[in-house]
């Protein structure tokens, strides 16, 4: 399997692209710190604001929110730095933590209005059980909220300006027609966050579409009403996930109280949802044969934080790759499944190139613990 | 339902308009046949002699005009309409007729009375689905004294009675006859009728298949076979297709024979585990065995492409073991100075023109061809017409077109032009459009589809 020569990214990563063996990201990050003429790009940005700044009566921009340290630094910059009038919007995701419903609260501190969507959570299971038996991804309903929450919001309130974080496909790797693009729209949702399935394929499922109206995106009459523009603050400004952090705590903001999270190397990511960061990680590994830990090294790698041997020595210390048991059994709670389901399905989405299998029987091999034995690393 | 009704001025069709009205059908008569393109559904009725009929349908350029009128669309003949189906009539001397059946129409041989007039049953045969929801012996209004005696068993629809048995109704393919008039027979009839509005059209309908490919780990789609993008774990995007209730799927794993291996038969047993729908599995197949190996790992048919380039004869010896419904062969096309050439980056393939290897193909024993244009693939630019349009009536089996389909209407157009079905991979990958939305396309247009 080839991995980036760079970084530690492996080529099964969706939507990452090589060349010459060094991933898209890579390549992102080194025009990010040396072509980019940020400032160009940041004048640009003040004309856009002018256009929706208002005089403080009511709002004029939205920021998504998870109170995670990347929303809460988009929130205070936007007020701070470019004199916005920002109304925050967070959806609540599968099962919010102790430590993530703090983070909103520090928000709210900091002098910010929030709006929290929450789901109805019957037809929630069921989006979530669509999004475990067959996309893989147990958080599969999450991604869709965060992404149309906000927007709906923005049409029901007439605040047409919203500004996303970073571009993904920009900072971390996508198709290179995605990667310049500032805009995040209904395209980018659906391209991206949404595993190929439609919200119009789970009417196939039994749900009722009237039972999930937080996730149905509103028309484009009515976003053209409006005029929702959903801006990436990541491609007027150089992303920095450490400045974000270090801004955020120095005015009280947490990081998880227990270390990282199972399969992460840090302790300041995806820490709201009690699964987004175990068990959606976990099966990213067994589909992809990566991690959430990969991931946050390939940032320090990038950011010039750390060597790729560095990392890779990190890499093998922490916890990736192990069944994130921490929260799992709640989860077969909400789900109301058994263990042996939750096994059944893990193996059944696990990628059998990946790891280590009976060569007779096909079975995949397991360590004493239940856990996968990968055939790859990064050298 | 836009039904035409083709007028060959010699008698009156005010009833069968009337009638086809009556269930709400959009009615065009005319006698002039550019009038009447635009119809989903054809009625040849019939008042009058089979000479009179025949000699008016040759004055508008005979069976060539009205094939080109109402291709594969349905047909109704009604009595002398019915009649018109045959080889040759012998009502007024010997006419000819539009040989769409066996047979020919001769008067009725019966000691009884004719012409055989009123009302008589008539028992439906071969399942037609003139006669869903009818009872067994459904009757129905006669008034003739000429018909068919026999046709080819298969093409009979129902027989009648009069002294001895005749043909009261015939199906060949989407072409109906029948010998009464079910414009004059009361509710059943019009329920006739309607059949043949709601299910003349039924045969095979036309697949749109989603087309994965994979690079031995992941889902990947390329461009023009050239940049790739890496989409996520197989098993995850076949089962968002399984649940789209698709037609079929292709899976070709694009790197296997490169890397002289197969497709991962472990991924595609897993696949098969809960995936109901016909499978097509490609990648790095070399041998008789390869085949035979994918074949019990679940796939439905095998997808040859370098191989059967590299060893035309294994095209043969597969059809022969494995039966030729489960080979398909994957042809790739580009075009140099107007030319279409095969193209396969691992065979020297030179100057190899795409319709002499479709021809070859097919005499080895191919039983289905995936053609692909490289230059539109994975571009979401529109599909090559000009490829389709160069094979259209060169290739006896069906094919499958891929490579450019940017909306659902391009499905309809690759149909129209010769092709059995569509394949397609950016589309559904990176759009909101899903297979149902371009069949929802192609039925609109009146091509045969399975819908939800």
């Amino acid at each position: 399997m080839l991995y980036c020569s760079e970084c530690i990214m492996p080529s099964t990563r969706p939507e990452q692209v090589f060349e010459d063996g060094v991933c898209d990201a890579c390549r992102s990050s080194k025009r990010k710190h040396s072509t980019i003429n940020w400032l160009e790009r940041r004048q640009e940005f003040e004309s856009i604001l002018k256009k929706y700044r208002s005089d403080g009566s009511w709002y004029d921009c939205i920021i998504p929110v998870s109170g995670g340290k990347d929303s809460c630094y988009q929130a205070i910059t936007l007020k701070e730095t470019y004199g916005m009038n920002p109304l925050c919007v967070t959806f609540t995701p599968c099962e919010l933590t102790e430590v993530g419903q703090k983070n909103l609260d520090f928000l709210r501190e900091q002098g910010f209005d929030l709006i929290q969507v929450s789901h109805n959570r019957k037809s929630y299971q069921q989006l979530q059980r669509i999004g475990f038996f067959k996309l893989g991804d147990c958080c599969w309903p999450e991604h869709i909220g965060i992404f149309t929450a906000p927007i709906r919001v923005a049409v029901q309130y007439q605040i047409p300006l919203i500004i996303w974080g970073e571009n993904s496909q920009f900072e971390y790797g996508g198709p290179a027609s995605r990667r310049d693009n500032p805009y995040l729209d209904r395209s980018w949702l659906e391209e991206f966050q949404m595993c190929g399935y439609r919200i119009s394929d789970v009417v196939h499922d039994g749900v009722n579409l009237n039972d999930i109206k937080t996730f149905l995106y509103p028309c484009d009459e009515e976003i053209l009403r409006v005029g929702v523009t959903g801006l990436f603050l990541g491609h007027y400004e150089k992303w920095d996930t450490q400045r974000n952090l270090e801004v955020c705590e120095a005015r009280g903001w947490q990081r998880n109280p227990d270390g990282p999270i199972e399969g992460a190397y840090n302790d300041f990511e995806n820490l709201d949802c009690k699964w987004i960061g175990g068990l959606h990680d976990y099966m990213k590994f067994i589909k992809f044969g990566y991690g959430r830990a990969t991931d946050q090294l390939c940032i320090e790698i990038r950011a010039g934080r750390m060597t790729r041997a560095e990392a890779i020595d990190a890499l093998r210390a922490t916890d990736e790759g192990k069944i994130p048991w921490k929260y799992a059994p709640d989860f077969l709670q909400r789900l109301n499944i058994t263990e042996a389901e939750f096994m059944t399905t893990l193996d059944k989405f696990t990628n059998k190139t990946l790891f280590e299998r009976d060569n007779s029987s096909g079975k995949l091999l397991k360590d004493a613990d239940g856990n996968l034995v990968r055939k790859f690393w990064p050298v | 339902m836009a039904v035409g009704i083709i007028d060959l001025g010699i008698g009156n069709i005010n009833s069968v308009e009337k009638a086809l009205k009556s269930l709400g059908a959009d009615v065009t008569v005319a006698s002039d046949f550019s009038a009447l393109t635009q119809a989903s559904h054809y009625i040849l009725p019939g008042v009058g002699s089979f000479a009179a009929a025949s000699k008016a349908l040759m004055e508008k350029g005979g069976v060539n005009t009205l094939e080109a009128l109402v291709c594969d669309k349905p047909v109704l003949g009604i009595c002398v309409g019915m009649q018109l189906f045959a080889r040759c009539g012998q009502e007024h001397g010997n006419n000819p007729g539009l040989a769409w059946v066996d047979g020919d129409v001769t008067g009725l041989a019966t000691e009884l009375p004719l012409p055989h007039v009123g009302w008589n049953d008539i028992t439906p045969l071969n399942n037609c689905p003139l006669f869903i929801d009818m009872p067994l012996q459904p009757c129905f209004y006669f008034t003739h004294s000429f018909g068919f005696a026999q046709v080819a068993s298969e093409q009979a629809a129902a027989l009648c009675t009069y002294g001895e048995p005749f043909v009261a109704a015939i199906q060949v393919g989407r072409r109906y006859a029948v010998q009464f008039h079910p414009e004059k027979s009361q509710q059943l009839g019009l329920l006739l009728l309607n059949n043949f509005l709601r299910y003349g059209s039924l045969m095979l309908r036309t697949r749109v298949i989603p087309v994965i490919l994979i690079d031995g780990f992941s889902v990947i789609k390329t461009c023009q076979f050239n940049v790739r993008r890496n989409l996520g774990n197989p098993i995850q995007v076949v089962r968002t297709y399984n649940s789209r209730n698709v037609d079929e799927l292709i899976i070709l794993d694009i790197d296997a024979q490169k890397q002289n291996r197969t497709i991962d038969l472990w991924t595609i047993r897993d696949i098969t585990e809960d995936c109901f729908m016909p499978l097509t599995i490609g990648g790095g197949i070399q041998t008789l065995e390869d085949i035979r190996q994918t074949l019990l790992a679940g796939a439905d048919k095998i997808c040859l492409n370098t191989q059967a380039l590299l060893n035309p004869q294994l095209i043969t010896q597969a059809a022969e073991q494995f039966g030729r419904q489960c080979i398909v062969v994957s042809v790739d096309v580009v075009w140099r100075e107007g030319r279409a050439y095969v193209h396969n980056p691992r065979v020297p393939t030179g100057q190899l023109l795409v319709c002499d290897w479709l021809e070859q193909v097919q005499e080895l024993g191919a039983g289905e061809i995936l053609i692909t244009s490289v230059a539109c693939e994975g571009t979401m630019a529109g599909p090559d017409m000009a490829l389709l349009n160069l094979i259209q009536g060169r290739v006896n089996i069906p094919y499958i077109y891929c490579g450019g389909v940017k909306q659902p209407s391009d499905c309809v157009d690759i149909i129209q032009q010769g092709a059995h079905a569509v394949a397609a991979s950016s589309i559904f990958h990176f759009t909101s459009i899903t297979p149902e939305e371009c069949k929802r396309a192609m039925s609109h247009e009146g091509i045969a589809v399975r819908l939800f």
